[in-house]
């Protein structure tokens, strides 16, 4: 069974349209939700999470409707963008308080709260009020208190915001390994090469709408429309580019001696990679490198959202 | 960060149910209002005027000859609770407990947070209303049952309840209506703005303003104007009905009206708030 299911969801705002139509299924792993801002992702989450009900279509989290669903909110964390801690509250106090919302004792409440603010590296000012913590350390609280019940399905609003480049790894290799240990967890980014390195399972949308949901490399082989960019290093960029220009499939060839590369389009680039090795072996041609440019979230974020 | 043992650990404890989440997060803004001192100096002024209506008890009890001056029943204390609201001490902590309550967690986002964990709208107002209710109830039930104490204690018979065997249920009943009105005017302002200022201005300008009109209606009518045009007129006004004591003006059941509408109408602008902050945030 998916962790989230949405069949035909559209939600609208008044007349402003904010999701439409949208047909999702989210297992476990980790997916990030792109798209700029107005996309719907906010939306998505908030229905997702149970804070919206959407205007037609059907939302399943755990197979339940999650709209004003205790038991399902129960299985749930949520790292919304805004901080929303009380300012003379301690970090301890509000993972503690929010665990007693999800039914624990008192005792129970404390020691998850003693434990999960080790985990995010709070424990040293876990006693400190939340208006002298820094940036940072605000981002990892607002992790703790999501994630000290153990959700199945972690919910991540924009979780790098603020975060230093130390930080940002740090927040990446955790959430990864949250990942990996087989919860479900829905990042919303827009720091592109970040998510890139969290996950490879992306949903893209842009005005509401879903444009492509997958692995990136599906669906980057899947957008026809732009050619696929190869860059090849080679002692003998001529020679290659001489052999290359039989091959039906390119579109356009370019090479520099200097740099020793060439650089080509092709729309079909497995029967490229193919004829590539055949030439590698027939004419003793050397390549050290192949790298595939366009072959990454940005430039399907790119071709998808700004064709 | 270091990767720590995050492994799955289901709770295999039992949890508790709907009514402990409502009064953990009761509890949370209790405690919250608690570590404040100008909260706690504000309870203990509220309480000056049951000390000065103690000595009136004492006097009235010590000196029976100043019994006609210094009448002790059951308008005593309808008259002790009229005045915490009209000297606008029960204003003053609705204002301070309340104002903040919503608009705080509206403009720091943690209502979002909130209503991820298995809380309904419901369980928030609940959990909002309580600490407000046992703030109001501190400065009028409390010090109005203390006072019902103290005179039993200091007479050699119950006389007083002999009479009126229904003041202590008034007393309940009267202090219960006070707060559930305020506590949801309050929240009801509170809701409707991001900023805790601003709801407190605007929750002092309903009610100063309010009675303001009246006292304008009451000047222009020569003394016929309805109390339910204030706020604060209209809670004084319906203590007679509280304590069953022949009304004073004719408009008592129309205040409880008016105030019974408004308590319905602020339940429900908090309720479209809560759902509108939503698409707001």
């Amino acid at each position: 069974m998916s962790a989230v299911e949405l069949q035909s969801v559209s939600r609208w705002y008044g007349t402003v349209l904010g999701l439409s139509r949208v047909d999702l299924s989210l297992g476990s792993g980790v997916t990030a939700l792109l798209g700029p801002n107005g996309a719907g992702k906010s939306t998505l989450i908030r229905l997702v999470s149970g804070q919206l009900r959407p205007s037609s279509g059907n939302v399943r989290v755990f197979g339940e409707n999650p709209f004003a669903n205790p038991s399902v909110a129960a299985h749930l964390g949520l790292v919304p963008e805004e901080e929303g801690f009380p300012p003379r509250v301690s970090g301890k106090d509000w993972v503690c308080f929010l665990l007693r919302l999800h039914g624990y004792g008192s005792t129970e409440s404390s020691q998850r709260a003693e434990h999960t603010l080790e985990e995010v590296r709070l424990d040293t000012v876990a006693h400190r009020p939340v208006s002298t913590y820094s940036r940072g350390m605000r981002q990892r609280l607002k992790l703790a208190q999501a994630i000290a019940h153990h959700p199945d399905l972690l919910i991540l609003d924009e979780p790098l915001a603020g975060l230093d480049p130390v930080g940002r790894r740090e927040m990446i290799d955790w959430i990864k390994a949250w990942g990996n240990k087989g919860h479900s967890v829905l990042v919303s980014s827009h720091i592109l090469h970040e998510v890139e390195l969290m996950t490879r399972e992306i949903v893209l949308m842009n005005q509401g709408r879903v444009l492509a949901s997958g692995n990136v490399h599906d669906i980057r082989r899947l957008i026809d429309a732009h050619p696929h960019r190869v860059r090849l290093s080679t002692p003998t960029p001529k020679i290659l580019a001489a052999q290359l220009l039989d091959f039906p499939g390119i579109r356009s060839i370019s090479f520099s001696e200097e740099r020793e590369q060439v650089e080509l389009e092709t729309k079909e680039p497995e029967r490229f990679y193919e004829l590539l090795a055949n030439l590698a072996l027939e004419e003793h041609i050397t390549v050290h490198e192949m790298t595939s440019p366009d072959d990454n979230l940005e430039a399907v974020f790119k071709y998808l959202v700004e064709p | 960060m270091p990767l720590h043992d995050v492994s799955y650990r289901r709770f295999e404890g039992t949890r508790v149910g709907g009514l402990a989440r409502i009064w953990a997060l009761a509890r949370f803004q209790m405690l919250s209002l608690l570590k404040q001192r100008r909260f706690l100096f504000l309870m203990f002024a509220s309480w000056i005027p049951a000390f000065v209506r103690g000595g009136q008890i004492y006097v009235a009890k010590q000196f029976p000859q100043a019994v006609p001056f210094l009448e002790v029943d059951q308008s005593l204390w309808r008259d002790f609770l009229s005045q915490q609201v009209s000297f606008l001490l029960v204003i003053l902590v609705a204002l301070y407990a309340g104002s903040g309550s919503i608009a705080s967690d509206l403009r720091s986002g943690a209502l979002v947070i909130y209503l991820s964990k298995p809380l309904s709208r419901m369980d928030y107002l609940i959990g909002k209303c309580l600490p407000l209710l046992a703030a109001i109830l501190a400065v009028t039930l409390l010090p109005g049952l203390a006072l019902l104490l103290f005179h039993l204690g200091l007479s050699e018979n119950w006389s007083l309840l002999t009479e009126s065997p229904w003041l202590p249920a008034s007393i309940l009943a009267y202090s219960l209506w006070l707060a559930a009105y305020f506590c949801l005017m309050v929240l009801a302002i509170s809701s409707l703005s991001r900023s805790r200022r601003l709801a407190a201005v605007g929750f002092v300008l309903l009610a100063l303003g309010s009675h303001a009109l009246y006292g304008m209606a009451m000047r222009m009518s020569f003394g016929q104007a309805p109390a339910y045009l204030s706020l604060i007129g209209a809670s004084v006004d319906v203590a007679d009905l509280f304590f069953g004591l022949a009304t004073e003006n004719g408009s008592s059941w129309g205040s409880l009206v008016v105030m019974t509408l408004l308590m319905v109408a602020g339940v429900g602008i908090i309720d479209r708030r809560l759902r509108s902050s939503e698409v707001a945030t």
